[in-house]
């Protein structure tokens, strides 16, 4: 079914969720989340209580805002990222060419450069598994019908 | 993880956040989500969401449902391509108090997204337009609902059904 054009495994999850638990513990982030340009949440951290629902909006917020700003001369696209502060806490958002995305929320106290060089690192290590996932085909999906929905 | 991403479309005022709020009350307890960046009059800026996880007989894993609405003003139609492009499905809202033009200006936005995904119509006000019947006609062979999004009337039956045509357009492809 066309609704995912790729997929993931567990073990891509599990790969995905080493690389922002070395993230952030090595700074003080809030929250990390990977997602994908539709908005789709692919993983996150921290775990627990109530974070699945933060992380989910986070990573819908993120990609539509980046989408939103691309309108204006592929802006987020050509730069690959995208940074903005409140009075507490900052957001940074580091795009990879495979239409992923690292998105941190972290607090004012935690300098900007180091964020950057700490999710840039993340990225790195990222990239080789979006491109698997990308390469790989979607036909994983055994059939879906509407009538197996508990609705 | 699936996930389905619906997207309901129409003129400003036409009903689509009135559609999104009724069905977040209805299925209360399938909803994850749900946000409305609005103006102080209450239109939609341009983020308008309801997430839903749907359980699947049989199985672990769930369906996530995304609705989202468009922001119906003329200047955001720069933002409304991230939106379209990531759809899996549309309800087009119609505002029979409108002029059809302006209707039909609205439903052709969405033209070259629709060529290969489900769309399902909505007439809405139905309270206070009574007769609709030519209008459903422009629609030819598109499945059509009349509704009154501000009175629950319709809501359910056209997400049930646009969410059953995305799933079978999905199939087998
Ligand atoms: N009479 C009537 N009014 C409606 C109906 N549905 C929505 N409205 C009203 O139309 C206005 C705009 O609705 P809204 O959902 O915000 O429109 P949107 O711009 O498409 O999101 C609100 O005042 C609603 O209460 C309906 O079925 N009948
Ligand atoms: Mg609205």
């Amino acid at each position: 079914m066309d609704i995912i054009s790729y997929h993931i495994s567990d073990e891509d999850i599990k790969e995905i969720e080493e690389v922002l638990r070395k993230l952030i513990t090595s700074i003080g982030i809030d929250i990390a989340v990977v997602g994908d340009e539709g908005g789709r949440l692919i993983a996150y951290l921290p775990l627990g209580d109530g974070s699945h629902h933060i992380a989910e909006r986070f990573c819908v917020v993120s990609a539509s805002v980046l989408g939103a700003l691309d309108q204006i001369d592929n802006l987020v696209q050509s730069k690959m990222n995208f940074f903005t502060e409140g009075l507490a806490s900052a957001i940074y958002i580091k795009i990879s060419p495979r239409k992923f995305f690292i998105s941190v929320k972290f607090s004012k106290g935690v300098m900007l450069g180091t964020v950057k060089l700490f999710v840039d690192k993340a990225m790195k290590e990222l990239e080789p598994i979006f491109q698997q996932i990308r390469e790989r085909s979607n036909n994983k999906f055994p059939g879906l019908k509407f009538d197996m929905l508990e609705i | 993880m699936r996930e389905i991403f619906i997207v309901y479309h129409g003129l400003g005022m036409a009903g689509k956040t009135t559609n999104l709020e009724f069905l977040s009350s209805v299925f209360q307890n399938l909803k994850i989500d749900r946000f409305h960046q609005s103006t102080v009059e209450g239109r939609t800026v341009y983020l308008d969401m309801l997430l839903m996880a749907i359980k699947i007989k049989g199985s672990e894993e769930k369906l996530k449902v995304r609705l989202f609405s468009t922001p119906g003003q003329e200047r955001f139609s720069v933002v409304r391509s991230w939106i379209f492009s990531n759809a899996d499905g549309f309800v087009f809202i119609v505002d029979p108090t409108q002029h059809i033009d302006e209707n039909l200006r609205s439903y052709g936005e969405l033209r070259e997204y629709t060529t290969k995904k489900p769309v399902v119509i909505q007439i809405n006000k139905t309270d206070i337009v009574g007769e609709v019947d030519s209008l459903k006609k422009i629609f030819g062979n598109r499945t059509v609902f009349t509704a009154s999004a501000k009175n629950g009337v319709g809501v359910r039956e056209t997400f049930l059904t646009i969410l059953k045509e995305v799933i079978e357009n999905g199939v087998g492809k």
